[in-house]
């Protein structure tokens, strides 16, 4: 029982998370590091509460933080393709930015109550002991957490608009000469990327950590930056961390009435895991890859798109 | 000397379009700039007292800055800067804790172990990039959070105020620990004392010496650097250790100086806000020092925003970032030299 | 399936680059000669969209190509073999060949568009797994697999731009097989190339370009000196300059281990006399470039320098030129006098910078540098970049190793470069330097060494050759 309720509040605390790493992971595979996760997240999770609360639908808050986030990255997208400048200087300016601005233009939300997601139980699957209360009872955002893991590696990996974007991320100039519009693809892989975190700042707010305070949801942008190198730019991988994650913070609190540091500590744990995983990508990058177990790779490796986070060639159209 | 005077033109062009972006949010906030100003002003400069509480905050932005310019200058986002103003924190009051703690050369010793534990943490990130090929924002911001880590588990842990068990910070130092000042209204002469120290080092390094010149070098292309027989990779490491150093210095004027004890944020994000300072600075020491004093005035300014105008202190960062902002994007759309030119054309 | 291209010209800058260029090409292999600088890859750009011309039509089977566009190209059935292969080394063989894909959505029936790729690879009887990442092939079959590429798209012209630098002969075979059985399908290859030894096995027509223009065109069969004459007709005015020069002091190259494609070779050493100027030919996209850095870097292969003293040659010793100015060589934010600065640094701990602006101001005007001590490098012009470079030169004895030290220069700013190379002569332990052009290399050197392709060709005094003599080496036919 005790095991059945862990899995389960992971699942739905993990909602947001999911919906970022997916998000960057789209972003970064055009070739883009969306910086401003932290104050994309923070904004979005503002603006979704508050026109959430303004209309009192639910719905309407999740659009305002999509729209918020696409707004952010299309303006990093502007200042990247257009003005060519520095992706992550321009990420960095915006998250201080985004921060402070949630926190002024959120004074009035703080800690009021808006619309609620409630759980919607799947009719009769939900009913199967065990699975269907752990898999089928809960609140559309997170069955769409779920879903959008399988749905966005299949659009990353099996259809044409995404091998482009992923090929725009790979060799600008190489997908650039078979035709493809790269400012494009690398615009729109950032956009979706941007609208996904937004979504994921909404459901902050709107669900699993419910309403507004200042800096509401300090951090977690940092730690989906983490997450995505974790999972080796891979959507299920990338899902996993973040469940991991999750655990982790149900863990945390568990802990709390144990040991007050071990509560605070935990959830800083991915940051010395990217580390390393960072560390063990590079180090098999420039070695033997057969030196190491295959299953290792596979579970520590990553493939890092060759052109993130770089300025797009001059000679790309 | 054409060219400098063109220089100065166009940033003034410059600062006057940011300044009018400003307004023109503050305006669209419902708020009144001037007001906004006028507090601000009264707030940082308005007394003598108030003028302290600036060169308090001052202290540890101008040091952050200015260690950002070594990494910067190689070429390098040292965006675990929050992790090495941490540490110096940690370092500091290490020796505050210790036998030195109630001693009068114990903040001298602190600066040795600020200066220490700052370098080490910068040092990591320089090794994994060296070395490891890590890229350093990913690295520093890791280590920013480890460095968190590591004092919020100092304060709830062994650095535990006697009795309970809380995060809001460890037992005040004793007064032998914390920086010395002068007078009644506590001028910080220590303090400044060392931030022009260390801005006439710096400013001397990156003008006279070969390191400095290197370093820069470095910056601008890592491949050419073999060709004069230097190493990229040592400077890129010494840039890192030295910018560690630097910020560990002001993390000790945050535990020393302002808070006179170890508390969660010590940092105050001071750190990330130099980043945004030297982001516009483009390496120059000169500018540093101004713009990081007028970001300090307009922290110290902003907490009376509250009481004069009812308005949230949030405000400040958004102007700090606006600024920053708008001056980049300015930079690179390359308007003032389309406006300069049609000045110059209107006038003949 | 017919070409024409109908007075093509290209202007970059005063530069001409292309000038009333007119090629028809009905059939065949048609090879794109010429030196280097003759135009040569203007033309392929402008070919496959890459660049627009300023003047001029191209006619794919009559119908006019929209030039400027590389989507326009590929739809008219341009395709493009790129020197280096442009292509994904992350994704699957597989990911790499759908990228671009003639098929509207390949994903939709992925398994029918796998099987038609599959029935290409075995066409061109070409067997690699499409699962493997791109990256973990040879040069050689990244290119193969790029060929297939291009014809399952339907182009029906293929141009090749020196597609062979990193082939082995194993796949250099094959790939003339495919190329040759293509023809008979009625499509049209373009081959760049500056190895005479391929193109008179392989193609069928030629044109030779210079400086921008075509100033022959030739069909099978060909003659091979014939074309070498056409190719390299002097135009620069010959100046003599044996000046004799002894020096008693020796010095030996040891060629050493492993060329540059990492086989096998004997063990050979050279020795020379202080104060050589040594030459190193070879066509574009050979190594000799590789073999000049190499001696600086060591990363190619062991190839060293010992002098007879037996004495280890200090690193300083060495002064080692890049080609590529701004990029590899100068510092592109830096000023002038920054770099004269940083030319001090490995002297001292303390920059007087009164001191390095006296040095500066006698080596600006030594080596008639048009600069202020404020610009910063990218403002200066190709040559006063070059000067920069050489008055960065250590002072004292040493060894320069200059890659194409006046690519891209004009004729007077060449010569000017050579008398301050020339000065030194006397100093140093050996002048080292690369080049394209074979009138410069004829004309500078004491000593030849022709570089084909990645192999050292040949090694000898200049007074023991004749200029055919390199020609013929640096083109493969020995």
């Amino acid at each position: 029982m005790l095991f059945e309720n862990t899995i389960v509040t992971v699942i739905s605390l993990s909602t947001p998370l999911i919906i970022a790493v997916i998000g960057e992971t789209i972003s970064e595979k055009s070739g883009v590091i969306n910086l401003s996760a932290e104050g994309t997240i923070m904004i979005s999770a503002l603006s979704g509460f508050a026109f959430g609360y303004i209309t009192d639908f639910a719905i309407i808050g999740f659009l305002a933080g999509m729209l918020t986030g696409s707004i952010i990255a299309a303006f990093i997208s502007y200042c990247d393709i257009k003005l060519r400048m520095d992706q992550i200087a321009v990420g960095f300016v915006l998250t201080i930015l985004c921060i402070d601005l949630s926190n002024y233009l959120g004074q009035d939300y703080v800690r009021i109550n808006g619309p609620m997601v409630t759980k919607f139980a799947i009719p009769f699957i939900s009913k199967i002991p065990i699975l269907g209360n752990v898999f089928f009872n809960h609140s559309l955002i997170t069955y769409f957490s779920i879903l959008l893991i399988p749905i966005s590696w299949f659009f990353l990996n099996k259809t044409n608009l995404g091998l482009s974007i992923r090929a725009s991320g790979e060799n600008p100039l190489a997908a650039s000469s078979r035709g493809i519009n790269v400012k494009k693809m690398r615009m729109f892989g950032t956009i979706i990327g941007g609208a996904l975190l937004g979504l994921a700042g909404a459901s902050f707010s709107l669900y699993t950590k419910y309403g507004w305070s200042e800096s509401h949801t300090a951090n977690y942008g940092w730690i989906i930056l983490a997450i995505v190198i974790f999972g080796g730019w891979n959507p299920f991988r990338a899902a996993a961390g973040a469940y991991g994650f999750g655990l982790l913070q149900v863990l945390a609190i568990k802990a709390q009435t144990v040991t007050l540091a071990l509560s605070q500590i935990l959830p800083l744990l991915p940051f010395p895991i990217m580390i390393f995983i960072l560390i063990f990508i590079q180090y098999i990058n420039r070695s033997e890859r057969n030196k190491f177990p295959k299953f290792l790779i596979s579970i520590l490796g990553g493939n890092q798109p060759e052109a993130l986070g770089r300025k797009l060639p001059e000679d790309v159209k | 000397m054409n060219k400098n005077i063109q220089l100065i033109q166009i940033n003034f062009i410059r600062l006057v379009l940011t300044l009018a972006i400003i307004f023109f949010v503050l305006t669209l906030f419902g708020t009144s700039p001037i007001s906004i100003f006028d507090s601000i002003i009264y707030g940082s400069m308005g007394s003598y007292s108030k003028f302290i509480r600036t060169l308090i905050v001052w202290a540890p932005i101008s040091l952050a800055s200015v260690a950002l310019i070594y990494t910067f200058s190689a070429g390098m986002w040292n965006i675990g800067i929050e992790g090495q103003i941490i540490m110096g924190a940690v370092g500091a009051t290490f020796v505050a804790r210790s036998f030195f703690g109630d001693t009068i050369i114990s903040p001298y010793v602190q600066i040795l172990f600020a200066l220490g534990f700052g370098g080490f943490w910068g040092l990591i990130c320089g090794v994994l990039k060296v070395k490891g090929n890590v890229h350093e924002i990913f690295s520093g911001l890791g280590l920013d959070f480890v460095a968190s880590g590591i004092v919020i588990y100092l304060i709830i842990g062994p650095w535990k105020r006697e009795g309970i068990a809380s995060t809001s910070g460890t037992d005040v130092f004793d007064k032998a620990s914390w920086i010395p000042t002068i007078g009644q209204n506590e001028f910080p002469l220590l303090l400044i004392l060392i931030i022009f120290v260390i801005y006439i080092f710096s400013f001397f390094i990156f003008k006279y010496t070969s390191f400095g010149l290197r370093l820069k070098a470095t910056g601008v292309n890592e491949d050419a650097a073999e060709r004069f027989y230097f190493s990229s990779g040592k400077y890129i490491l010494l840039s890192f250790f030295i910018a560690g150093a630097i910020a560990g210095l002001a993390g000790f004027s945050q535990a020393s100086g302002a808070y006179h004890k170890l508390v969660p944020s010590i940092s105050g994000g001071f750190g990330f806000l130099s980043i945004l300072i030297v982001l516009i600075c483009s390496r120059n020491i000169f500018f540093t020092l101004i713009i990081s004093f007028l970001f300090s005035a307009l922290i110290v300014g902003g907490s009376q925003l509250q009481i004069k105008l009812g308005l949230d202190h949030s405000l400040i960062g958004i102007i700090q970032a606006l600024f920053v902002l708008s001056w980049l994007i300015l930079e690179k759309l390359k308007l003032e030299k389309i406006l300069l030119s049609k000045i110059i054309r209107s006038n003949e | 399936m017919k070409i024409e291209i109908k007075n093509i010209s290209k202007k970059f800058g005063n530069l001409v680059a292309n000038s009333e260029i007119n090629i028809s090409i009905n059939n065949g292999i048609h090879a794109l000669l010429g030196e280097n600088g003759a135009g040569k890859s203007t033309l392929v750009k402008i070919i496959s969209g890459q660049i627009a011309p300023d003047n001029g039509e191209i006619l794919i089977d009559r119908e006019k190509l929209i030039l400027g566009s590389p989507i326009e190209s590929i739809n008219s059935g341009v395709g493009l073999l790129n020197q280096d292969p442009l292509d994904f080394g992350n994704l699957s063989v597989l990911e790499t060949f759908l990228v671009g894909i003639k098929d509207a959505n390949p994903y939709r029936n992925l398994k029918q568009t796998k099987e038609n790729i599959l029935r290409i690879f075995q066409k061109y009887k070409i067997n690699i797994d499409f699962s493997q990442k791109t990256k973990n092939l040879s040069i050689g079959e990244r290119q193969q697999v790029e060929l297939l590429r291009l014809l399952y798209n339907g182009a029906k012209l293929i141009i090749l731009d020196e597609p062979t630098s990193a082939f082995s002969l194993e796949q250099k075979k094959m790939m003339f097989e495919t190329l040759r059985s293509l023809t008979k399908e009625g499509i049209i290859i373009i081959f760049v190339s500056h190895k005479l030894d391929e193109i008179i096995e392989l193609c069928d027509t030629a044109t030779i370009l210079k400086s921008g223009s075509v100033i022959h065109s030739i069909s099978k069969p060909f003659d091979s000196q014939d074309i070498i004459e056409k190719m390299f007709e002097n135009t620069s005015s010959k100046i003599k300059r044996d000046k004799t020069f002894t020096n008693e002091n020796n010095f030996t190259i040891l060629v050493s281990g492993k060329d540059f494609l990492g086989r096998n070779t004997e063990d050979i050493e050279h020795r020379f006399s202080y104060g050589s100027v040594i030459g190193i030919a070879g066509l574009q996209g050979s190594s000799n470039d590789s073999y000049i850095k190499n001696f600086f870097t060591n990363e190619f292969s062991k190839t060293k320098l010992v002098l007879d003293s037996k004495v280890t040659i200090p690193k300083k010793t060495y002064y080692y030129m890049p080609s590529d100015r701004i990029e590899k060589g100068l510092f592109r934010d830096l000023n002038v006098l920054e770099h004269f600065g940083l030319f001090k640094s490995s002297e001292t701990r303390f920059l007087n910078w009164n001191k390095i602006k006296n040095i500066s101001s006698k080596k600006i005007k030594k080596f008639n540098i048009r600069a202020n001590f404020s610009n910063e490098v990218s403002e200066l012009s190709g040559g006063n970049q070059q000067r920069l470079m050489l008055s960065l030169m250590p002072e004292n004895q040493s060894i320069l190793l200059l890659e194409q030290p006046t690519r891209g220069l004009d004729f007077n700013s060449a010569e000017n470069i050579w008398e301050m190379i020339l000065s030194r002569k006397s100093k140093d332990i050996a002048i080292f330097f690369s080049s394209t052009d074979i009138d410069e290399i004829w004309e500078y050197s004491d000593i030849v060494i022709s570089v084909s392709g990645k192999s050292i060709v040949n090694i000898n005094y200049k007074k023991e050759l004749t200029k055919d003599k390199v020609i013929n080496y640096v083109s493969g036919i020995v």
